[in-house]
């Protein structure tokens, strides 16, 4: 191949100043270890090219101890295991959230009471039973001197009760 | 694209690791060690190197900062191009060869030089990659080579003129 020493004198001018593209080099180093004329000021650039070949055949001679691979499950595999525990996961918390919602909801609409034997939820229920109750005490028991009217006390204690099953059926309806 | 297992890198990957840490350290018995030690420290991070968009500047920074871990810890000696100490034929007839007396011009220059000149004349690597193996900008790089070609070609013309 023949080559142009004007041209092969510019790249070196450029390669010493770190402007040569990797191809622009390759055609000096192509140049310097093929030519059997090269000008004796380029001569020196000889030296340099063929080093480079020269370090390139340099090779360890101790042979690399390597440790053993995993093998590594298939793509596909560890995407569907991804997607299986993210699919339990989401399953997890949304039961947790349920029977969390599930709890508050039984404890609450559970308020019942006991009045006179009957089972009672409905406050208005209640407060009927327990002014039942109360008047059949009322007449059951004699009336001792200065005592409190039980038609009184009976009176007062079922607008209490009265109101705290209203204050339950406010919260429960919360 | 598949990710190919760490040994397959490194494998393919050791000689260049060899000649590089061989440039830096000017010794072949620490390059070969640089290649074992830097398979040992880097099978550990094995998995985040695999990942890595470009594993191969990864493994080559990574080398020469070992390079230059072991450089630092070592007792002050006159380098010696591992070309050199790699020839069994003796230093005096090395001597008289032009070739070695370039790969000692080379080893004498200061590293960042030497390691720009051994990543681009030698591995034919682009400016970017050497860029990012020596972690600076392309324009340092291009100054490196720019010096150190400059300094060997400087080296060469006086001794062709004048003799060892």
């Amino acid at each position: 191949m023949e080559y142009n020493v004007e041209n092969i004198r510019q790249l070196a001018e450029k390669y010493f100043r770190g402007e040569t593209t990797l191809s622009e080099e390759a055609v000096l180093r192509e140049y310097f270890n093929n030519s059997n004329e090269v000008p004796a000021d380029l001569q020196a650039y000889s030296l340099l090219f063929g080093q480079s070949a020269k370090a390139l055949a340099g090779r360890p001679r101790r042979e690399l101890i390597l440790h053993a691979e995993t093998p590594r499950k298939p793509l596909q595999r560890r995407r569907l295991v991804a997607a299986i525990s993210g699919l339990a996961a989401a399953a997890a918390v949304m039961t947790a959230v349920f029977m969390t919602i599930d709890l508050t909801k039984s404890q609450r609409s559970d308020i019942v009471c006991y009045v006179n034997g009957h089972l009672v939820t409905d406050p208005q229920a209640a407060l009927e039973y327990t002014q039942e109750a109360l008047e059949i005490i009322n007449a059951k028991l004699q009336k001792p001197a200065g005592y409190i009217s039980p038609k009184t006390e009976s009176t007062a204690t079922m607008s209490r009760v009265g109101d705290m099953l209203n204050a339950l059926t406010e919260e429960n309806a919360q | 694209m598949a990710q190919r297992d760490f040994n397959d890198i490194y494998i393919e990957l050791q000689e260049r690791i060899y000649r590089l840490a061989a440039g830096i350290t000017g010794s072949r018995e620490d390059a070969e060690d640089v290649v074992q030690d830097l398979y040992e420290r880097l099978w550990r991070r094995r998995i985040f190197i695999t990942a890595q968009r470009n594993p191969n500047g990864y493994i080559l920074t990574a080398a020469r900062n070992l390079c230059l871990d072991r450089l630092r810890g070592r007792k002050p000696t006159t380098e010696v191009s591992p070309l050199m100490a790699s020839e069994s034929s003796g230093r005096e007839e090395e001597e008289k060869d032009m070739g070695s007396i370039a790969a000692r011009l080379i080893a004498e220059l200061p590293e960042k030089q030497r390691t720009a000149m051994h990543l681009r004349d030698v591995e034919c690597m682009e400016i970017e990659e050497i860029a990012q193996v020596m972690q600076v900008q392309e324009t340092a790089v291009r100054m490196s080579l720019s010096r150190a070609r400059t300094t060997v070609k400087e080296q060469l013309v006086k001794i062709m003129n004048h003799g060892i």
